[in-house]
């Protein structure tokens, strides 16, 4: 032992032992040091031989003698060179630190693993090192910084006594910041030397991740004042809510951590007050002085940037990941420019939709404003469209509320977010896709866009379906999912399915048709590629997938017949000879062309195009016009890939001679359809049309408090009319709410008893049997009539003209002739309102209900069809509607227990599911 | 080889696709409430009346007779010729089988102030008459309202006024324009191309200015947007009568239209591009004089055919038509005969004149006769076996209903007089086949109109004559 000092002897040595292992190797170490301390004590239960032990790092502070003047604070696995003491007890005497603190090398003893720390405002630490930067002496200068690692540290025993000691509660990491910043506050130097180093493995792990957080948080309640404790604490309660929902999208599952270390913080907060009062008791300092040491931004939110993109880039085909000099290669690389002009695309296509949100025209209806009352609704509770029912909403209403709660009810973000995000989705699931059969990045990425913006969406788009158009950037990770290389150990195949029914069961809430397409695309795909096993697997993940995402529809998927779905309305997609003669040529070459996978992969393709082309005109064999989106769908699918297989060979070097030619010619074709795809830039609205219900309702808002407390009939041409309608005599018509008819109101259900009224009423109106249409449409709340289309002449629309001539000759109809495009009418009779009380006061409806003012003793008229759950009671169900009570101001439904049940058992499976996931990912 | 197949596969389906059939056009909606499948506008089974000519003043007055089978609350409102004003309502219950009529005049006394009547249950049907010193005239009110309407049996020859007046009861603003037809075939007049009538309001329109001298004048009307309901009064020295616009139809029956001696004409128009020829029938108490008439009517100007030569009063006519036309009979005072002062009766051959001659200087009595009155009505372009006839008496003046056979069986006909008594006794006459056959109605005895029920189609008309003047109008078919 040469722990005999040959000078004076004032420093202490504690070794921190955390059983992570190599102590002895850092015993030996601390006893080489030239400086040689007075003592070395273990703090920690792991036993060393003879050497001193105590329980804690206070406790051994606490006691030692005054005439030491520092303790050495080293971790176990460490190894201290021989002069590390030594040039820590001169510079700390040099330049009067309190703390000061080694540089830690790793155990290359090259790169570098601390050279101090710097925080944020959050006190996260950030090193400043890059991954795998080696030591060159770039760093080498005596500095101040924000707190020193805690694996070497020599702290003044005054000072740390004066503080209070070490907080042992916190992770080491936290503990070093915390005491830094308390020191600094009591005027403290706090500094690194890189002439003292000290070897440690990275690899030695902290304490748990939630634990750190908690920590953290607790320095910032322990040393800031409380004006910046005002402001910090809020932000990162959000940036941490932020980091742990982006986390998902990376396999990660922050948001029990998150939570955990709020709530260990709620817990400790008394003590933490107290320790807070003195470490700012005796302070010199302010936070500015900490501010000094902090840099700009949040340092997990600038984690989180990078993160995302590395993790976009590994899933981008065939590049490495990002650095400084990838990246410099990858933007010389023609699939990075063409990633840039993908996402511009996306960004330019859907720009109408951040400022103006989803036009309401067809079935495409803007989301509705309270996310909350959607998913209530979906979840066994009233369906408001038409004059309602207790019939379930589609899944994708319930996606539209989701997607308002989480964007916290913005106006429009909600819609923009989903819109643009399944183009991206779209373009990226098709890039994916491609990669299974080792088509690069730039064809891919060509093929994704006449994908998501080919004339084939531009199909769905003008049918206005918006699930079928959001589920096209599902569609092709549906695939991708089943037929993707997988690891075939239990987690690597509980992943998968786990994977498989949720993007399945997206889809399905999206487009229920495109839940059935995959299985049998796969299926054919199976039979074209016989011999290929991951086919055949691919085809058991899909049916799974299938079933599973079927039971994630619940509750609606029970109410429904889907064949009905499939055959409502005519299919017809009217496709120009041009793009028609672009495919046939792109398919031809293709399956021409390509090589021998390329080739079965391109005649999967080109059949798939041909067989979705049929059904999208199936109408004369009984199919509808859903039928027609997803057959779309299916063909722009197949032209996608056939666009990436022409894109590939002409690219390829092994396409030589004729067959060079044959994907010449194919190529003419693809630059046909991606000049067609580029149309949608123009609307700027994902290549939907332009709104025309909003405007057409918007002379509603023109009285302020009108719209919300009465409907509208919309009349004339179904194309022109908001979603579904219903026809009497051939002419179409619909009951919509004011101001517009939400995404909620697209889907009419089957008749009912205050259907049928209505219908009854508009038969007395259209036979000319009553001439007081205003007085017939009230009790359904009906005050304005528009009739879309041209009624403007006899040579208008003949829906139009028809539907004007009746009202036209209403003796309680006024016309509004200002300001509208349509004919309008408003009825002469008052009061008409949605919800009216005996007293003839109407409530307005926020949100999906009724509120209005309390009316003791009356009672209240609510128009939708009669459902003894409405009320507050006492109910009394009329024959047509419900007369409800209106003492409290409201009407409430009651909704079903049965499917509210389901809906949770629902979402309980879909965080099970993703759990699933992101284990399953942990695990493989 | 697969990727042969596979290609094979994929053209045949593009082709089948390529192949496909669009869907067929929607059909046509099929409502009834505004194009009227009644050409004359008139059928007893709607709720609300259109009465474009009601006017109560300092010298007229008018009473719209309403009558219904089933019991009904009757809702009358008369609007006011000033816009955002409200009109005035009267309401009213009716016992059905029952009518009554209500003087305008006890309402309110304001001049024009067209009506419109509902009823809450039917058949049901309104007419309206107006009545001065001097001068009465009637006709149905409308109840259904095409798009296109026909006003025939104008004229401007002199000493003739013609006036239309567009009643527009609803609150949508409506375009119209007139194109007129004269002897002078097509007679345009860019003034009447759009005339704008104001939602709730009316027009009168003096078609002289624009159309002075034509002995023949017929007007199409064509509502550009909003309805319109318009109505022909046409005036003399010797009286005034109105009609209601009508659509065409190839048939038109008029159970009677020589009315009080005057001398009845058909007004007749071909609806269509094309040259048509016309019979007329005409239909007397003894029988049928089969094609009585035969012309043939120019496609763009009007034809004045008389029927005065035909039969001796009273008779009724038929016109059958190889194409739609349109048809009105108008009575008017022959011009050899002459001009009667106030207070005379139609007809009447005794009327004493004085005369002076220069030699003498004496005066002598001359017995002329003097006939006074202008009746017009459209006629009914179908039968029927169910009939409902509002109509009113006046003192000093003969209220008949005609019921026309133009079948080849005799008619067994029920009649049910309507009024505001109970006590009103039902009859049941023959008619034969072929014949016309007139009922007398009592004065004073409250009875406002008949159900006339038949086993064969017939048609019904009634006429009073009198010392106000003539007029004559046709009846409403209830089934």
């Amino acid at each position: 032992m040469s722990l005999t000092p040959n000078r004076e002897a004032t420093v202490v040595v504690a070794l921190i032992a955390d059983n992570s292992g190599g102590m002895p190797d850092t015993l030996e170490a601390v006893e080489a040091q030239v400086y040689a301390p007075s003592r070395v004590v273990v703090v920690g239960d792991t036993p060393v031989g003879s050497v001193e032990k105590v329980d804690s790092l206070n406790t051994l502070i606490e006691n030692l003698d005054i005439s030491i003047a520092y303790v050495w604070v080293v971790r176990e696995g460490s190894i201290p060179a021989s002069d590390a003491l030594s040039a820590l007890m001169s510079d700390a005497g040099r330049i009067g630190a309190g703390v000061i603190g080694s540089k830690i090398l790793g155990t290359d003893r090259h790169s570098l693993v601390s050279i101090g720390l710097v925080t944020d405002v959050f006190d996260v630490p950030y090193t400043g090192l890059e991954g795998d930067e080696r030591d060159q002496g770039q760093y080498d200068v005596v500095r101040e910084v924000a707190a020193v690692s805690g694996v070497s540290m020599l702290i003044r025993r005054d000072l740390v006594l004066g503080l209070g000691g070490i907080d042992d509660t916190m992770t080491p990491t936290a503990a070093a910041i915390d005491l830094g910043q308390r020191a600094r506050l009591r005027g403290a130097v706090v500094a690194i030397t890189p002439a003292s180093q000290v070897v440690y493995s990275t690899d030695h792990r902290d304490q748990p991740r939630w634990r750190a957080e908690a920590s953290r948080i607790r320095t910032m309640i322990k040393s800031y004042g409380a004006l910046t404790l005002a402001w910090v604490l809020p932000l990162d309660f959000l940036t941490g809510f932020v980091e742990a929902l982006v986390s998902i999208f990376f396999g990660r599952w922050y948001l029990f951590d998150w939570a955990r270390s709020w709530f260990w913080n709620l817990l400790k907060l008394p003590e933490t007050i107290s320790l807070r009062r003195h470490a700012r008791g005796q302070r010199v300092g302010a936070d500015s002085d900490l501010f000094r040491f902090q840099r700009r931004g949040s340092v997990k939110l600038s984690a989180m940037a990078a993160g995302s993109m590395a993790a976009m880039r590994r899933r981008l085909p065939g590049d490495d990941r990002v650095s400084l000099e990838a990246i410099g290669r990858d933007v010389r690389q023609p699939a990075f420019a063409v990633g840039v002009l993908a996402i511009m695309f996306v960004l330019l296509s859907a720009r109408n939709l951040w400022s103006d949100g989803l036009p309401a025209i067809g079935y495409t209806l803007p989301f509705p404003t309270n996310g909350w009352d959607v998913l209530q609704a979906y979840a066994g509770g009233w369906n408001p469209a038409g004059l309602g029912s207790t019939e379930p909403l589609r899944p994708l209403v319930a996606v539209a509320g989701l997607a308002k709660i989480v964007t916290l009810h913005a106006a429009t973000l909600g819609e923009y977010a989903l819109s643009a995000g399944a183009l991206l989705l779209g373009i990226w699931g098709m890039t994916r896709l491609l990669r299974t059969w080792s088509v690069a990045a730039t064809p891919a990425l060509l093929a994704g866009i006449v994908y998501v913006a080919g004339p084939t969406a531009q199909g769905i788009a003008g049918n206005t379906h918006l699930g079928s158009l959001l589920a096209l950037g599902v569609l092709p990770w549906a695939l991708r999912v089943a037929l993707a290389p997988m690891r075939e150990n239990f987690f690597g195949v509980a992943r998968r399915l786990a994977a498989a029914i949720l993007i399945f069961g997206f889809l399905g809430a999206l487009s229920p048709l495109m839940l059935l397409l995959p299985v049998p695309l796969i299926g054919f795909y199976a039979v074209v590629r016989f011999t290929d096993a991951p086919a055949w697997k691919g085809l058991i993940v899909a049916l799974v997938g299938t079933a599973g995402g079927f039971l994630l529809l619940s509750p609606w998927i029970w109410s429904v017949g889907l064949l009905g779905i499939a055959r409502e309305g005519y299919a017809f997609w009217n496709v120009s000879p041009i793009i028609a003669v672009a495919a046939a040529v792109v398919a031809g070459a293709a399956v021409v062309s390509a090589d021998k996978t390329a080739g079965l992969v391109a005649g999967w393709a080109a059949s798939i195009t041909g067989v979705g082309l049929l059904l999208s005109r199936a109408g004369s064999f009984g199919w509808g016009t859903e039928t027609e989106s997803v057959a779309l769908a299916m063909s722009g699918l197949g032209l996608g890939v056939l666009v990436g297989v022409v894109a590939s060979t002409v690219t390829s070097p092994d396409a030589i001679r004729w067959r060079r030619l044959v994907s010449g010619i194919g190529s003419v074709g693809v630059v046909v359809l991606l000049v067609a795809s580029t149309v949608i830039v123009l609307g700027g609205r994902v290549g939907l049309p332009g709104d025309s219900v909003r405007s057409d309702l918007a002379f509603t808002l023109a009285e302020e408090g009108a719209a919300e407390r009465s409907r509208v009939l919309m009349v004339g041409p179904a194309a022109l009319l908001p979603g579904d309608s219903r026809v009497i005599k051939n002419g179409a018509y619909r009951v919509v709410s004011a101001p517009v008819p939400d995404l909620g109101e697209a889907r009419l259900e089957p008749f009912l008893e205050f259907d049928e009224r209505l219908e009854f009423k508009l038969d007395l109106i259209t036979s000319g049997e009553t001439r007081r249409a205003g007085g017939e449409l009230a009790e359904f709340g009906i005050k304005w009539i528009v009739v879309v289309g041209d009624s403007s002449s006899a040579e208008g629309d003949e829906q139009s003209v028809a539907w004007r001539d009746v009202f036209a000759g209403q003796l309680d109809l006024l016309p509004l002739n200002a300001a509208t495009t349509n004919a309008v009418f408003v009825s002469d009779v008052r009061p008409v309102g949605r919800a009216l009380t005996s007293g003839g006061d109407s409530w307005p409806r926020i949100g999906w209900t009724y509120e209005g003012e309390a009316a003791p003793g009356r009672r209240a008229f609510v128009a939708e069809n009669p459902n003894e759950r409405w009320g507050p009671p006492p109910r009394f169900t009329t024959e047509f509607s419900n007369e409800i009570s209106a003492e409290q101001g409201l009407a409430t439904f009651d909704s079903d227990d049965s499917r509210r049940t389901q809906a949770t058992l629902v979402a309980a499976a879909i965080v099970v599911l993703l759990a699933g996931v992101v284990v399953g990912r942990r695990r493989t | 080889m697969r990727r042969a197949v596979l290609f094979v596969l994929a053209a045949l389906a593009g082709f089948a696709g390529i192949v496909q059939i669009a869907a067929p056009p929607p059909p046509a909606p099929e409502f009834e409430s505004s194009h009227t499948g009644e050409s004359d506008a008139a059928a007893a089974n709607a709720t609300v009346w259109y009465c474009p000519w009601v006017e109560a003043g300092d010298v007229l007055d008018t009473t719209v007779v309403v009558a219904s089978v089933s019991d009904a609350t009757v809702d009358m409102t008369l609007l006011d010729p000033l816009t955002n004003t409200e009109p005035t309502e009267f309401s009213f219950d009716l016992m059905g089988p029952g009518a009554t009529g209500i003087n305008t005049g006890n309402l309110l006394r304001r001049g024009e102030s067209p009506a419109v009547i509902e009823f809450s249950n039917g058949p049901a049907s309104a007419i309206s008459m107006q009545i001065a010193d001097g001068l009465v005239s009637a006709d149905r009110c409308v109840v259904s309202i095409p798009k296109k309407w026909f006003l025939t049996g104008g004229s401007t020859k002199t000493g003739t006024f013609t006036e239309i007046r567009l009643f527009n009861p609803f609150a949508d603003n409506a375009e119209v324009s007139i194109t007129a037809h004269s002897e002078f075939d097509l007679d345009l007049s860019p003034d009447l191309n759009s005339i704008d009538v104001a939602g709730r309001a009316w027009t009168t329109i003096d078609l002289e200015p624009f159309f002075p001298f034509r002995d023949e004048l017929v007007f199409e009307i064509v509502a550009q947007q909003g309805l319109v309901i318009p109505v022909l009064v046409r005036t003399d020295e010797h009286g005034e009568a109105m009609w209601t616009g009508t659509s065409a139809s190839e048939t038109w029956e008029f159970p009677v239209v020589a009315p009080g001696g005057l001398e009845p004409s058909l007004a007749i128009m071909s609806a269509g591009d094309d040259a048509i020829s016309i019979t007329i029938d005409i239909i007397t108490e003894m029988g049928t004089t089969v094609a009585a008439r035969e012309v043939v009517v120019d496609s763009t100007a009007p034809v004045l055919v008389p029927l005065g030569d035909l039969a001796a009063a009273p008779f009724g006519a038929r016109v059958s038509a190889s194409a739609p036309v349109v048809a009105t009979v108008v009575a008017t005072v022959p011009d050899e005969a002459p001009s009667g002062g106030e207070g005379e009766l139609p007809g009447d051959a005794t009327t004493t004149t004085s005369e002076s001659t220069d030699t003498t200087n004496t005066t002598t009595a001359v017995e002329e006769v003097f006939l006074r009155g202008l009746a017009g009505t459209v006629g009914s372009s179908r039968t029927a076996t169910s009939w409902i006839v509002p109509l009113d008496t006046i003192a000093g003046s003969e209220t008949t209903l005609w019921m026309m056979n133009g079948g080849v069986d005799d008619a067994t006909i029920t009649i049910l007089p309507l009024g505001e008594s109970e006590f009103l006794i039902e009859d049941s006459i023959q008619v034969p086949a072929g014949t016309i056959v007139g009922l007398a109605v009592d004065v004073g005895v409250g009875t406002f109109g008949y159900e006339v029920q038949s086993d064969i189609p017939i048609t019904v008309a009634w006429e009073i004559v009198g010392n106000s003047g003539v007029a004559l109008v046709s009846g409403i078919a209830s089934e």
